[in-house]
């Protein structure tokens, strides 16, 4: 009887193996944002939420179809804003999660929304106001809203997530919302 | 001791100048990265109060500092609440660097960024300038907290702190 | 199988033995095994995936989706000075017209999708992207958000002879697909088709279907 040349069998089989690990692999590889993402520091509106950079806090909510007359394709979600720069200027962004979709800040009243530069010691009072679709943002909905803020570039930086439940009493729906200024001030 | 056969003997070899070659690489590849990080944090040169400092073909001096809490101009926002205008103007000469050039006054622990364009710097006077990429005398306008106590300016091309002149 | 005459001890000649083994083997099979053996080490790597290569026609308005966005392409116009909301949007230009393109758009997506290329403008020399603004109020607008809808206008600026009423264009509307970016730094984005697209024929100056 021959006997099985053991050696080479292990050879071929340790070949499959690795082939077959390899498309394995290949097929389950970490996105950018799992080796790059950023750090979520979570809180809720009217605390302030403090990340490495920046630190926020959410004073109100304002939800109307109109802002400062201009209509929206949605309805307008005004969020009134506090932020901070902790230790050095940072360039503050944001965008706002609601239900499951990812809506980016409005364009259209760059003078009086947040994303100029902010200081250290020095609080900037603004809003942020997106165009949401309005089966997610009506009175009733489940739909959770998040507020997501960060300075410059999220790449393995800390991004708050501001939670701002549905029943939350800071929320207001009226039908024009008024702009107040940016203002800063140093405590 | 059990002698190490001739086969074991060149894996070693092989381990080895893998390794020379792994660490060559990764000090080639990661290394201007690594001290262009380093210096964004600790300045190329300091220069002590009331002197002026040369390095790398660049003499650098403090001219002057001076505060005020209200806007150099007559229109436009007044100065945030509680907040002062620093403004200090600088004098060097020497070789340009590369890079975009700004200052950076801090206090030790904060950092402020210098006002851009359309801040509330004042409008710099005769011979003086708000760019700091070509030698002269440049003036830098900060907004600062009334209690915070600037300590040091540093001028920075692309982040790195080229030089920091203490106050 | 013939046995082999003459077996070799197994310290010293291994080797041979698994090469008098396949030698035994007729030659002309290893072949097709090696050529399903890359084929399917290539399969498992994706380098056998489907390419496809269609044209989906759409009539001005019928309803299409590219996959994000969900449009409806209404009318074609060319004029010489855009105006919206009111106001000059466009100003007139000595030499080139504007072709505006009106489409209502709804964003199927669950993030904001650019609209900068939606519309493929085909055939028309020369031709220069304007821009898309809102209809109603005449605003630029250079993304819509998941789950809203517009009605919008695609402007183009295009040589003063090169189109006029009664002219047809050609607009293609890519497909696209969510796919997670895994080179540049990103999530998913909506990537177009390199090969599928939805194309509509208008005519300028006609009125809405």
């Amino acid at each position: 009887m021959r006997t099985p040349d053991v050696k080479a069998l292990v050879s071929a089989v340790g070949v499959l193996v690795v082939v077959a690990a390899a498309a394995l692999v290949w097929h389950n590889l970490p996105t950018p944002t799992d080796l790059y993402g950023p750090f979520e520091v979570r809180g809720r509106a009217g605390e302030a939420v403090q990340g490495r950079a920046i630190s926020a806090t959410v004073t109100s909510v304002r939800i109307a179809p109109r802002v400062n007359s201009v209509q929206a394709a949605g309805n307008w979600v005004v969020i009134d804003t506090t932020l901070e720069a902790i230790r050095s200027t940072e360039l503050p962004r944001a965008d706002l999660v609601a239900g499951p979709n990812t809506y980016a800040a409005s364009d259209r009243f760059s003078l009086d929304t947040l994303g100029d530069e902010i200081s250290p010691g020095i609080a900037q009072r603004g809003s942020w106001v997106f165009d949401v679709a309005p089966a997610l943002v009506e009175a009733g909905s489940s739909a959770p809203l998040l507020l997501r803020i960060w300075a410059g570039s999220d790449i393995l930086d800390s991004r708050l997530v501001i939670d701002i439940p549905a029943d939350d009493p800071r929320i207001a729906r009226t039908e024009d919302v008024d702009l107040a200024e940016r203002t800063e001030s140093a405590r | 001791m059990m002698r190490i056969s001739a086969r074991w003997q060149r894996n070693l070899i092989g381990v080895v100048v893998v390794a020379c070659v792994v660490a060559a690489y990764t000090v080639i590849d990661f290394g201007p990265s690594w001290s262009a990080y380093r210096n964004t944090q600790t300045p190329q040169l300091v220069v002590p109060a009331g002197e002026s400092g040369t390095a790398d073909g660049q003499t650098w001096r403090l001219e002057s500092i001076r505060h005020q809490n209200r806007s150099p101009y007559s229109f436009g926002p007044p100065l945030p609440d509680g907040t002062v205008l620093t403004v200090i103007v600088v004098d060097w000469s020497g070789t340009p660097l590369p890079g975009l050039c700004t200052a950076v006054l801090t206090d030790g622990e904060r950092r402020w960024d210098a006002e851009r364009v359309g801040g509330f710097s004042p409008i710099p006077t005769e011979g003086m300038k708000s760019l700091c990429d070509a030698p002269g005398r440049i003036q830098f306008g900060f907004v600062l907290p009334s209690d915070a106590v600037p300590t040091a300016l540093d001028v920075t091309h692309d982040d790195e702190i080229t030089v920091r002149l203490l106050l | 199988m013939d046995p082999q005459p003459g077996t070799q001890t197994a310290a010293t000649r291994r080797p041979s033995r698994v090469g008098q083994w396949l030698a035994q083997r007729r030659v002309s099979q290893w072949w097709k095994a090696g050529l399903a053996a890359v084929l399917a080490i290539a399969a498992l790597f994706g380098g056998l995936d489907r390419v496809d290569n269609t044209a989906t026609p759409f009539a001005p308005g019928e309803e299409f989706s590219d996959g994000q966005f969900l449009l409806t392409v209404d009318r074609a116009r060319l004029v010489e000075e855009l105006r919206g909301g009111g106001r000059v949007v466009g100003r007139e230009t000595p030499g080139r017209s504007y072709l505006g393109v009106v489409a209502t758009l709804r964003n199927d997506g669950t993030t904001p999708g650019r609209l900068r290329n939606e519309l493929d403008l085909r055939g028309v020399p020369d031709d220069m992207f304007y821009g898309v603004f809102r209809l109603r109020d005449g605003s630029p607008i250079p993304a819509l958000g998941p789950g809203l809808t517009e009605e919008l206008v695609f402007a183009w600026q295009v040589p003063a002879g090169a189109l006029r009423q009664g002219s047809a264009i050609t607009i293609r509307v890519w497909k696209k697909s969510l796919k997670q970016l895994m080179v540049t730094y990103g999530g998913k984005e909506w990537l177009d088709s390199l090969t599928d697209y939805g194309v509509t024929e208008l005519v300028v100056g006609a009125p809405s279907p």
